[in-house]
């Protein structure tokens, strides 16, 4: 019998790309049974789930850092912490002022009502009231990641009842909450705060949860959704909604790449796909830049759908529309990411000194007016000249990633738009000027950041579009928006992992249910492809 | 059963004429001293007219037209209105109308249905057989172009029209409409949703103007047996145990009534004209949220001459001034913040006078300008040097395409959002009663539990205007279905 | 956690080192490792309690009563200065949100105290009212003074006279020389008075109330010992008995008034207030549960821990985990929420949450109890609340003489 992957021999899957998607999808298929093989262009698997010592001695978590809705299904049916898998709660939220000791929520209430009462005791009272409801949303909405999308054009029984079970979910929330469902899903999220709340302070790190990877503005309506998303951690077992897993989020691929081994797949790094090889409508396998051709009875994409169609199938292969759909695609990057290494913890001027508020993640979001702006400049082709921040400092959660006493320092940056003025291809020459902005910006907060910083990595849009495949540097394959989500993501038709090419399926954070570390496409992609006899 | 009618516009003339052809016994009371709300026709310089603060006719009703039979009442329509586009440095263009992909040709007429329908009833308790009808209708629309509605109706409008616009000032001038009395800019999701709900919303436009509509509703609700009373506002509904007994005037005058059906907003209606001790907790917390932050100012201009842009051969009677997609964007960041105009004012123009040369003594001219993008509330308020201001912004954008226009003003009448809020009573300077946005529409304009027209918790108060259902800038409908609805109750 | 002003007096006290939170502060369960001491001091001395946790509100204006007559179930118009009421607060859907006491201090002038913060609720219902609400809670120190020698011990040092306040009454007077309010109030069901003064005069009131107390055998109590004479009095606590409506996730976990056998609580006919008309529909439809009063079968309790060799086990204190209630079928009609052995009436005694028609006196029910692990069944019956009700609760001394009225 010849090797694996030959015309004659063909696997039973090859999936493109070794993001966690990937990686998820190819170890319920090897689970099955399967033969699978992961390919990765890169030298590590993880897509942008990776860890690196980018300098020596300081592990970064590259590209996403922290996770909240990973799948716990996956994690048990995989046994990710016998596989090295261990999140910790990031313990509290913090959002620093130049005025004052800043506001920092806690996992205990009554401290955070503490903090809250400083700005407000009236939104200090409904905190918890609003906490509350949101819970109850979110257990209306988290089914929902659960399982295929609903179909709501199609006639079948499996799809009605789907649909009558949601309509019946609706109904059970009561009128008032299914009001409020709907309008959580159209409002910005500056609006559904304001019928809560009245401290900008508290108003404003709440509304960034709504805009993160977006390219809209805490004011534009549609993005009060992700509020939501915060919720949906809480119910799961464990008071808070995000973790952080030790080693960086390259563990958590990791682990799942691990368990993929085990179950039987095979993953090969630094083995660039150059085009999914297509015959008669069908895909039967992949070209690789190498000049091999490698068989397959099934072709999974883990990468972005627009790469995925337009750049690895090509457009000859596809039906107009469907072209004119995936070129509409939003994408439309809007955020950074720069790694910092420090000799020791930089000291923020409201609140001085080492503490637990350094143990969770810290939002540079000072008020609603300050995160409009940093839009305003990204919405003409700029990047924010005063950016939001969410920071992490993941050596507080696991010293492993630094030499003692010295720390990494992990920054998300919104707003960074992909096309800036110049051109996208011109980021290269800004990213020195991008990078100087983040540091000036957290200047404010820790003057003495800049003198214990040992050394940076700056990723702009371009660079995780370069680097990582992600198109436009979007982070989650596509705009999180009403128009992309559910049965519509990536495109109406082609929300159930099957493609318009017969044989490839798309098992990416470009279909239902979106982006993040959920590891939930991966997981329902595989599904689907066993419960069809796909593979 | 006597029945008050509170407000003197559209909505309240054809509630008043409804409820009165149903032989109701009918008074209606409008706080001006001239019928028509904001709709009234008024001279704001000495020998000149506008046909209403209003900004057009062009949504009115088929609903209130045909129920009223209004072209009875000396209504007339033209057939369609030429819209000049100009922007600085180009030569103007008559627009034409939207090359909109064959989708919206099929999916109008199922947006209009919905638009002269009671709003679907979602509270606790209702019924769900009056969804079935629109809920086939949408599913008989088809997989492709169902689907192809939930697609467009989130998207900003800027992303849709370049979908199917290439010039980015037509593209531009097809947008403002749908961006009139909602709180967003170009990009801001959802307003692809209202520029096809502005759509299927347009009709033939109404000669006159909506001056034109609101002689026309007089004469009906007249003809049908209303007493209307103008410079009669009232400052309370009265309850007796819950339920309303009548109305208190601003004269202390005290007149009982079985039912009180208000056009003067929800928000107004029931925040302001109840007693606040005897608004039900429920109904408070659902309206106390309804956002109407006015984001538009009127302007209104004596012209000594024609303003004929650089490049059109004669007078045209409107006039869209813009800029490309990203300057209305501007535009509205000033909005968004709270500032005077700082950039180009983007301006929706009609010049009344080329139809009707009577507003306006032998030979001079009106000039009835719409800002669509002017902050309800402005750093530092807006004070005499700050409407100047906004004057001036007006000036300088008509002068770009036409110059010498300046020198034409003989005279002018600048009204902000808090001057619309101060002159006519209206929440927040929102010409409509409430902002337009997806969460405002349908069965949640202007709340959930609401849109029927009906306030459950209140019993004989009636809800009705462009605040609630069908919203939008559709004179008549909002007051058609609320007298509807409670002739029905 | 943060602590009261009495801290440093309770702190010094406290050999248990068991404390919990309540509302933010952290307050002593019981001083000793064992409440029992404090329990008998509420019952048959004096015991002395730091309450300031509660929170408390300052309602002031012209339009206060009105405000606060829309915000509790009781008509809060018609009490007069100087007196103090029990009330509930809904919300819209008639569901209860609190419980607490409204005192008027003076025509325009109240003090509302409350389990839960509600200052974003009062401020969210004040439109339309001229009234200004504050919240006292950290300014204001109290402390509760409970048991029959109660009056003895605060007579000697307060300036007027003790004899003659009468019940749910509130006077502002002066306790060694420091202004206080005191008022004829408690959780215990006994006679016992509340006593609220500034922060900075805490320590000196705690010193005078202990001083005063000595020769009358005053203890310092803690919670727990309160849990166990609070049920024989028969007074709900919120978060145990009921739940208040925005803490919970379904309409099954919330209560109105009637359920919560605090209909008594309800002025129904009088100007709109926040949940009249939810519940006036309640009880034209007929209110599903009630909260009763349950008596467990002491011999039948006996007899199951002698059926696995055990004398009778019960925890020293009071429980508050729910625990089901079936009918004689065994079909299960409601909840005990919280329990309790009254020592002083050698009585097994619980609170619990039925279905109506259960709720009748005398309804013979069957509570679970777990023995050994084993989940086992007792007879309980329904019993009239208060289980512990003496006369000096309400007696006056000089009752006849007319108190002064303001």
């Amino acid at each position: 019998m010849s090797a694996l992957g030959t015309r004659s021999n063909p696997y039973d899957a090859i999936v493109v790309g070794g993001g966690h998607n990937g990686l998820t999808c190819a170890a319920y298929l090897a689970r099955a049974g399967k033969k699978v093989l992961v390919l990765e262009r890169r030298h590590v698997l993880g897509g942008a789930a990776v860890s690196e010592e980018i300098i020596p001695g300081y592990t970064f978590t590259v590209c996403s850092y922290v996770v909240s809705l990973l799948r716990p299904h996956v994690i048990r049916d995989l046994d990710l912490s016998r596989h090295g898998l261990e999140i910790v709660p990031l313990e509290c939220s913090f959002t620093p002022h130049h005025e004052g000791p800043g506001l920092c929520r806690w996992p205990d209430p009554a401290k955070t009502r503490d903090e809250i009462a400083r700005f407000s005791r009236h939104d200090a009272d409904l905190y918890p009231q609003f906490g509350k409801i949101m819970g109850k949303l979110a257990r209306f909405a988290k089914p929902i990641i659960d399982e295929p999308a609903p179909d709501p054009s199609s006639f079948r029984p499996s799809d009605l009842k789907q649909l009558l079970g949601l309509g019946k979910a609706f109904r059970d929330l009561g009128d008032d909450l299914a009001a409020l469902q709907f309008k959580l899903t159209t409002m910005s999220a500056v609006d559904f705060l304001d019928e809560w709340f009245e401290s900008e302070q508290l108003k404003a790190p709440m509304a960034c949860s709504g805009i993160i990877g977006t390219m809209l503005g805490v004011h534009s309506p549609g993005t009060a959704y992700v509020l939501l998303h915060h919720y949906m951690g809480e119910i799961d077992g464990s008071s808070r909604a995000w973790g952080f897993a030790k080693g960086g989020t390259g563990a958590i691929s990791n682990a799942i790449a691990s368990a993929a081994t085990e179950l039987g797949a095979e993953l090969r790094v630094s083995s660039p796909v150059s085009s999914i090889i297509v015959e008669k409508g069908s895909a039967v396998g992949v070209a690789m830049e190498s000049g091999d051709d490698l068989y397959a009875r099934t072709v999974v994409s883990g990468c972005e759908p627009r790469l995925t169609f337009l750049g690895l199938v090509g457009e000859q292969n596809l039906p107009d529309d469907f072209v004119t759909a995936m070129k509409r695609y939003k994408l439309r990057g809007s955020s950074g990411k720069v790694n910092i290494a420090l000799d020791a913890l930089p000291s923020f001027s409201c609140r001085p000194g080492d503490g637990p508020h350094l143990r969770g993640d810290v939002a540079i979001a000072p008020d609603i007016d300050y995160l409009e702006r940093a839009y305003d400049d990204a919405k003409y082709g700029d990047f924010s000249h005063r950016p939001y921040i969410n920071l992490v400092f993941p050596t507080l959660l696991d010293r492993n990633m630094a030499p003692p006493g010295h720390h990494v320092m992990s920054c998300f940056v919104q707003y960074a738009p992909y096309a800036i003025k110049e051109g996208p291809e011109h980021w290269p020459e800004r990213r020195d000027a991008f990078g100087e902005t983040v540091i000036d910006t957290l200047e404010e907060y820790c003057p003495d950041i800049r003198k214990h910083i040992v050394g940076k990595q700056v990723l702009t849009p371009w660079d995780l579009e370069q680097e990582f495949g992600l198109t436009e540097g979007n982070i989650f394959h596509g705009e999180l928006t009403l128009d992309q989500l559910l049965f519509q993501r990536p495109t109406a038709g082609w929300a159930r992992y099957e493609t318009p090419v017969d044989r490839l399926w798309l098992c990416s954070s470009g279909v239902h249910p979106g982006g993040g570390i959920m590891s939930a496409p991966g997981y329902l992609a595989a599904q689907r492809m066993l419960e069809k006899g796909a593979v | 059963m006597s029945v008050v009618v509170i407000g003197g516009g559209p909505d309240g003339l054809a509630a008043a004429a409804v409820l009165a052809s149903a032989g109701k016994q009918v008074t209606l009371l409008a706080p001006e001293d001239t019928l028509g709300h904001t709709s009234a026709g008024l001279e704001f310089h000495p020998g000149f007219r506008h046909t209403g603060v209003f900004p057009d006719a062009d949504n009115l009703s088929t609903l209130a037209a045909s129920a009223l039979r209004l072209d009875t009442h000396g209504l007339t329509r033209v057939s369609v209105h030429d819209v000049t586009v100009c922007t600085p440095g180009r030569d103007p263009l008559t627009l034409g109308p939207p090359r909109t992909p064959a989708l919206v040709g099929r999916v109008l007429p199922f947006l209009g249905k919905q638009l002269v329908a009671p709003a679907p009833d979602l509270t606790d308790g209702a019924s769900l057989v009056p969804l079935i009808g629109p809920a086939l209708g949408f599913r008989r629309l088809g997989a492709a172009d169902m689907m192809e509605l939930l697609r467009v109706a989130p998207l900003s409008v800027d992303d849709w029209v370049a979908e199917w616009e290439d010039d980015p000032i037509v593209a531009s001038a097809h947008m403002l409409p749908a961006l009139r009395g909602a709180w967003m800019g170009p990009r801001g999701p959802t307003s692809a949703g209202l520029l096809l709900l502005d759509l299927a919303r347009r009709g033939a436009p109404v000669r006159g103007g909506p001056a034109a509509v609101v002689a026309a509703l007089e004469a009906a609700a007249t003809s049908a047996g209303a007493t209307l009373r103008a410079g009669a506002g009232v400052s309370q509904v009265t309850l007796d145990g819950g339920r309303v007994t009548g109305v208190i005037l601003e004269s202390g005058e005290t007149l009982a009534a079985t039912a009180v059906l208000s056009t003067v907003g929800p928000r107004r209606t029931l925040m302001d004209l109840v007693s606040a001790r005897e608004l039900p907790p429920r109904t408070e917390g659902r309206i106390r949220t309804v956002r109407c932050r006015g984001s538009m100012a009127k302007v209104h201009l004596a012209l000594a001459g024609p303003l004929i842009p650089t490049g059109c051969s004669a007078a045209p009677e409107r006039v869209r001034i813009v800029g490309p997609p990203t300057a209305l964007e501007r535009a509205w960041d000033d909005v968004k913040h709270g500032r005077l105009p700082q950039s180009f004012m983007p301006l929706d123009i009609a010049q009344p006078t080329v139809a009707d040369p009577a507003l306006a003594p032998d030979g001079q001219h009106v000039l009835a300008v719409t800002v669509p993008f002017a902050a309800q509330d402005i750093d530092g308020g807006w004070t005499e040097d700050a409407r100047k201001t906004l004057l001036d912004g007006v000036l300088s954008s008509l002068e770009s395409v036409a110059p010498g226009a300046r020198d034409l003003v003989v005279g002018h009448e600048v009204l902000t959002p808090s001057d619309l809020e101060r002159t006519f009573g209206l929440d927040g300077g929102h010409l409509i009663h409430g902002e337009l946005g997806l969460d405002q529409l349908g069965p949640l304009r202007p709340a959930h539990g609401l849109a029927r027209h009906r306030v459950d918790e209140v019993p004989g108060l009636w809800l009705g205007g462009m605040g609630c259902h069908p919203g939008g800038w559709t004179g008549g409908a909002g007051g058609v279905l609320a007298a509807r609805a409670l002739l029905a109750g | 956690m943060r602590t009261t002003p009495f801290h440093p007096r309770t702190s010094a006290l406290c050999t248990s080192f068991a404390w919990k939170e309540w509302a933010g502060y952290a307050a002593v369960c019981n001083f000793d490792r064992h409440s029992e001491r404090e329990y008998f001091a509420f019952r048959g001395t004096a015991g002395l309690i730091d309450i300031t946790p509660l929170h408390k509100y300052e309602v002031t204006g012209p339009d206060a009563a009105a405000f606060l007559a829309r915000v509790w179930t009781r008509d809060i118009t018609k009490i007069g200065v100087g007196r103090v009421v029990y009330s509930s607060m809904c919300d819209a859907d008639g569901w209860m949100l609190d419980d607490g006491t409204i005192t008027r201090l003076g025509p325009d002038h109240f003090r509302v105290t409350t389990s839960e913060p509600w200052l974003s609720w009062f401020e969210r219902h004040r439109r339309g009212y001229d009234v200004e609400i504050r919240d006292s809670q950290r300014e204001l120190a109290a402390l509760a003074l409970q048991g029959p020698r109660a009056r003895a011990v605060l007579k000697p040092i307060v300036s007027f006279d003790m004899d003659r306040m009468r019940f749910f009454r509130c006077r502002r007077t002066q306790l060694a020389g420091i202004d206080v309010w005191v008022s004829r109030t408690g959780y215990t069901g006994d006679l016992g008075y509340e006593i609220w003064c500034a922060n900075d005069a805490a320590p000196a009131v705690w010193d005078a109330l202990l001083g005063s107390g000595q020769p009358h055998g005053i203890e310092p109590c803690g919670l727990d010992a309160l849990d166990v004479v609070r049920i024989e009095a028969g007074f709900v606590l919120q978060g145990c008995d009921y739940v208040s409506a925005v803490s919970c996730i379904t309409d099954f976990s919330k209560s109105t008034p009637d359920d919560a056998g605090l209909g008594w609580t309800v002025d129904l006919d009088r100007a709109p207030f926040i949940g009249q008309q939810a519940i006036r529909a309640e009880r034209a439809r007929g209110p599903t549960w009630d909260l009763v009063g349950l008596e467990l079968s002491w011999p039948e309790l006996e007899a199951l821990y002698a059926s696995y060799k055990l004398p009778p086990h019960l925890a020293p204190c009071a429980s508050r985990a729910a625990v089901p209630v079936y009918d004689d079928t065994g079909k299960q009609v409601g909840q005990m929420t919280s329990s309790t052995w009254s020592p002083v009436q050698k009585r097994y005694l619980g609170l619990a949450q039925v279905r109506r028609p259960h709720h009748v006196r005398g309804t013979k029910l069957q509570v679970e109890h777990t023995v050994e692990y084993e989940r086992r069944k007792v007879r309980a019956t329904v019993v009239d609340t208060p289980f512990y009700d003496p006369p000096r609760k309400r007696l006056t001394p000089t009752a006849g003489k007319a108190e002064a009225s303001s």
